[in-house]
């Protein structure tokens, strides 16, 4: 079904992405990075998006987690 | 510009990503979140990015990690590259380029192993063939062989799971047996046992460890006693052995006694709350009746060979496997309860006693027909159609349905050599049990009827078929023999006899649609049934060879011909045939029954009057007779034959002609003494000279003639005619060549009767002949008196010698007499002594001639007419009485 093959294809992109992502330390976390991904394909500008992410982590700092990819921000 | 509202919700949801507020929790910060990330999003126009200016970027840190020796980075890095490329969508750059901005010194944080915790769990690759082989090879001693079901019971546990196993891995087709490298963990797929569950089962397959459920302690196997102690099943067990049995499975409950053919019950198993005593009878009733069916159905195994009982068989067979199915229905009451069911034995037994009713009585039956089918093949036909009736009677619906629905499933496979015998006339090759068969193949055509097919019978004279067949067994033998008649007649025509639909034998055509019992008794309303049947094959086949025949065949026209010719129905004709004859006969000596020239003169006379083609049927054929002489008898020589036709043949045999031809020969001999009688005139026995004489001679002559025309008349008017118009009454009204054939045997018979033909009145008959031999001696004597005239004169003048002579003669005639009565008894040999030549011994010799004719007339008719009279008291043929009566009143009137 191509339902099921676009799903399966933004999977694979979305897999990709997160594996560059994390060779890039970005520090987005899957659930993140797809978010970001869909208000891209929705027309926002990543520059303006990337400074949001930024000043967020900035203003809210996240708490320590036990797990290694999440880091304080 | 982007949607505000799809933004929003991600936005939402981005923020609660990132900052873990949620809406609920905090909501304050949560909003204030909000509306920094709106703010920041909205707005102003960016450019698009520039995907080169990414491009270079995400070079140079390839080239970056490269450098400072993280190659590994940079080799994960264009892979993933690589595969985004394959992938990319027209937003790749703007992502690849907020990952860019995102990067948090990726050179120093970044590790390639976080990679690999990416990657989710992998699910367990699926079971395959390889591996279950592996671990469990289909190699075991006797896994592949056949399964002898019925052989053993099921208590034998290593039996019962070698069997679950061959059956489940049986069917399935080995699959490729290449190596897989399993990279998985055995350990994994064991699930634990669920020890519960088993001990159920096991506790429900009671047969297995009868000494489990002993209440006392363990019990050796081998302890003989221990096995006749009762181990306790639940009723539902109990329940589920009997309906096993019923069906015929090998249960634990009973055992099968195969040398006997029955079940016996395993004593060991008991109910809890029931006395043995009581359990054990109804075990054995319904073993009884378990008993039954299983030897019906080992009956059902072997192959008759006769259509006849495999129709049989099958019937039986299907009655068992409704049997069967009401069995099943049992089963799933207690398997699937829709409503709740009491498990009650009783109510089983009462239940499979009512089903098991009609089977047991057809089991009986099948027991008591077997030993003797080889005798006579339809005792089972006959035996289902008395139990039919037998349960019409006993107002038993449904074993009356059951039984007359088998007997008519047997009835069609009998019907159908009927059938065809019936619309074909051909008979199935060495059909033995039909009971036509053909007796002479080769049969000529003028016996078509009578000898070509036969009846089988038995030994004992009966019919070799279903006594309820009896009655109609001879209309179907007609049917089938006129079918063969007409397709002789008709020569290559192909005939046959399907006119219109057959009426149905089946159930519902005898017996009506209704619930209940017919009224009329089964017998009557098969009998009906069938002759209805019959009646639609028969009706038709025999109108149309009774027209043929009539028609084309031209029976009426055949005998017409013998009426005329042999019977005298036209006088005219026969007068002037008789009339040729005789005067050949008188005027030739030797040479007078010539064939040929005869045989013209016959077709000659009566050519014009009968049909066409009838007169050249006759032919005149010359039969010896040792009857020398003037004797009436010598005109026996001449025989009038006839050619008849096949198939009149077959009705008017070849046997019937010959006393046709003895009638005709009579007639003849009765109008030669009339034409000799008539030769003498009166001027004759004027010329006798002699009064008294010539009195005498007379009276001879006037009752001669009466007593033939007395005769003749019998012979015409009585006989003849109303014999033959009866005759032909009943033969247009008869229905088929067998009625007839004895119509005309009948008539033949009487017809030869009453002409005094018959061995009985063969004394009567010479009697008869001897009389009209003494009307040839009489005209001899006249005739033998040429010079009649001449001694006339003579005699007249001395009266005194004719005196003299007259004494003379009286006294030679009683001297005579004696001696001439002795050799006058046979009447055959009449010799004169013509050798007289004198006119004195002439005269002498006609004057005692007429004394010896009117002796022996007054001797022959009074032992005639006693004869006659005699038989007619005793037989009862009034038409001798008659006879009598008129030639007695010829008689009386000699007194005068």
């Amino acid at each position: 079904m191509p339902e099921v093959d676009k799903r399966q294809a933004a999977r694979e992109v979305i897999d990709i992405l997160h594996e560059i992502a994390t060779l890039l330390n970005t520090h987005l976390n899957r659930q993140q990075l797809s978010y970001c991904v869909s208000l891209i394909e929705n027309g926002v500008n990543p520059e303006a998006l990337a400074k949001v992410i930024k000043e967020l982590r900035i203003q809210y700092p996240e708490p320590e987690e036990e797990e290694d990819e999440e880091e304080e921000g | 510009m982007p949607q505000p509202a799809q933004i929003g919700a991600l936005t939402d949801e981005l923020v609660a990503s990132i900052t873990n507020f949620s809406p609920s929790t905090n909501a304050q910060a949560f909003k204030h979140a909000k509306d920094l990330a709106a703010r920041g999003l909205r707005g102003y126009q960016y450019g698009r990015t520039n995907q080169f200016d990414v491009r270079a970027k995400l070079d140079g840190f390839d080239e970056k990690f490269r450098v400072l020796n993280r190659d590994d980075l940079a080799n994960a890095l264009l892979e993933r590259l690589k595969e985004l490329d394959k992938v990319s969508t027209k937003w790749t750059p703007e992502t690849l380029s907020l990952l860019l901005q995102l990067s948090d010194r990726p050179v120093e944080k970044s590790n390639v192993d976080d990679l690999e915790l990416l990657k989710p769990p992998q699910s367990p690759s699926p079971l395959t063939w390889a591996e279950i082989i592996a671990d469990d090879p289909l190699d075991e001693e006797g896994i592949w062989e056949s399964i002898d079901y019925a052989a053993e019971s099921s208590e034998d546990e290593k039996d019962y799971r070698k069997r679950e196993k061959a059956r489940a891995s049986e069917p399935t087709p080995s699959s490729s047996f290449t190596e897989e490298d399993s990279h998985l963990d055995p350990e994994s797929y064991v699930i634990p046992i669920q020890k519960d569950a088993l001990l159920d089962i096991r506790k429900e397959q009671f047969w297995r460890h009868p000494a489990e459920h002993q209440a006392g302690g363990a019990l050796a196997e081998g302890n003989h006693a221990a096995k006749k102690s009762a181990s306790e099943i639940t009723e539902l067990q109990m329940i589920r052995e009997v309906l096993f049995m019923l069906a015929g499975l090998p249960t634990t409950l009973y055992t099968i006694d195969t040398n006997l053919r029955e079940f016996k019950i395993n004593t060991v198993f008991t109910l809890g709350h029931v006395v043995s005593l009581t359990l054990d009878d109804l075990l054995s009733d319904l073993g009884g009746i378990g008993t039954q069916i299983y030897r019906l159905r080992k009956w059902t195994g072997n192959n008759p060979p006769i259509p006849l009982f495999q129709t049989f068989e099958a019937a039986v067979m299907k009655r068992l496997a409704q049997f069967d199915s009401s069995l099943a229905g049992l089963q799933s009451r207690y398997l699937n309860p829709e409503v709740p069911v009491s498990v009650s034995l009783l109510e089983l037994h009462n239940e499979v006693r009512g089903f098991a009713g009609p089977i047991l009585q057809l089991a009986t039956l099948v027991v008591a027909v077997m030993p003797t089918l080889s005798e006579n093949p339809f005792l089972y036909l006959e035996a289902l159609f008395e139990r039919t009736s037998l349960a019409q009677m006993m107002s038993d619906v449904g074993l009356f349905q059951f039984f007359a629905r088998i007997f008519l499933d047997c009835l069609q496979p009998y019907l159908k050599p009927i059938r065809i015998w019936m619309e074909h006339g051909e008979l199935g090759p060495d059909n033995e049990t039909f009971f036509v068969f053909m007796n002479d193949k080769s049969s000529e055509a003028a016996s078509l009827w009578h000898d070509r097919y036969a009846i089988r019978r038995h030994l004992n004279g009966e019919l070799h078929a279903p006594n309820f067949l009896h009655p109609a067994a001879l209309r179907i033998f007609n049917t089938g023999k006129s079918i063969v008649f007409l397709k002789e007649l008709a020569n290559h025509h192909k005939y046959t006899n399907i006119a219109q639909d057959e009426p149905r034998l089946d159930f519902e055509t005898i017996c009506g649609e209704a619930e209940s019992l017919p009224f009329a008794p089964f017998s009557e309303l098969f009998g009906s049934a069938f002759e209805a049947w019959i009646g639609s094959k028969f009706s038709l086949a025999s109108t149309v060879l009774r027209q043929k025949l009539s028609s084309e065949c031209g029976l009426w026209e055949v005998l017409d011909t013998f009426r005329i010719v042999y019977l005298g129905a036209d006088g005219s004709l026969l007068q002037d045939f008789a009339d040729l004859v005789f005067e050949r006969m008188d005027e030739l000596d030797s040479n007078w029954n010539d064939r040929y020239l005869l045989t013209e003169l016959v077709h000659g006379i009566y050519g014009a009057v009968l049909a066409p083609g009838q007169a050249e049927r006759l032919v005149i054929r010359r039969s010896t007779t040792k009857h020398r002489g003037r004797s009436v008898k010598g005109l026996s020589a001449v025989v009038v034959d006839y050619n008849i036709p096949w198939s009149i043949a077959n009705i008017i045999q070849k046997s019937s002609l010959q006393i046709y031809q003895r009638a005709f020969g009579f007639l003849l001999k009765v109008y030669r003494a009339k034409y000799l009688l008539q030769k003498v005139s009166w001027n004759d026995i004027q010329g006798l000279g002699d009064d008294s004489l010539s009195r005498l001679g007379l009276k001879m002559r006037h009752r001669l003639i009466w007593s033939t025309d007395v005769l003749r008349t019998y012979l015409t008017e009585t006989v003849f005619a109303s014999s033959t118009s009866q005759m032909e009454e009943a033969l247009s009204a008869a229905d088929d060549i067998d009625a007839m054939a004895g119509i005309h045997t009948s008539y033949i018979t009487r017809l030869q009767d009453l002409c005094l033909l018959s061995k009985n009145f063969s004394p009567i008959y010479q009697a008869i002949m001897s009389l009209l031999d003494l009307v040839v001696d009489f005209a001899d004597a006249h005739s033998r008196r040429p010079n009649a005239s001449a001694s006339l004169a003579k005699v007249q003048t001395s009266q005194q010698k004719r005196d003299a002579r007259r004494r003379k003669l009286r006294d030679r005639r009683r001297s005579i007499i004696p001696t001439r009565q002795n050799s006058s008894d046979d009447g055959s040999e009449d010799e004169y002594d013509g050798d007289a030549e004198s006119s004195t011994s002439h005269d002498a010799a006609t004057s005692e001639s007429l004394y010896k004719i009117q002796e022996q007339f007054d001797r022959l008719v009074p032992f005639v007419v006693a004869g006659l009279k005699g038989v007619s008291r005793a037989g009862g043929e009034s038409a001798w009485e008659m006879l009598a009566e008129r030639l007695d009143w010829n008689f009386k009137v000699r007194c005068s």
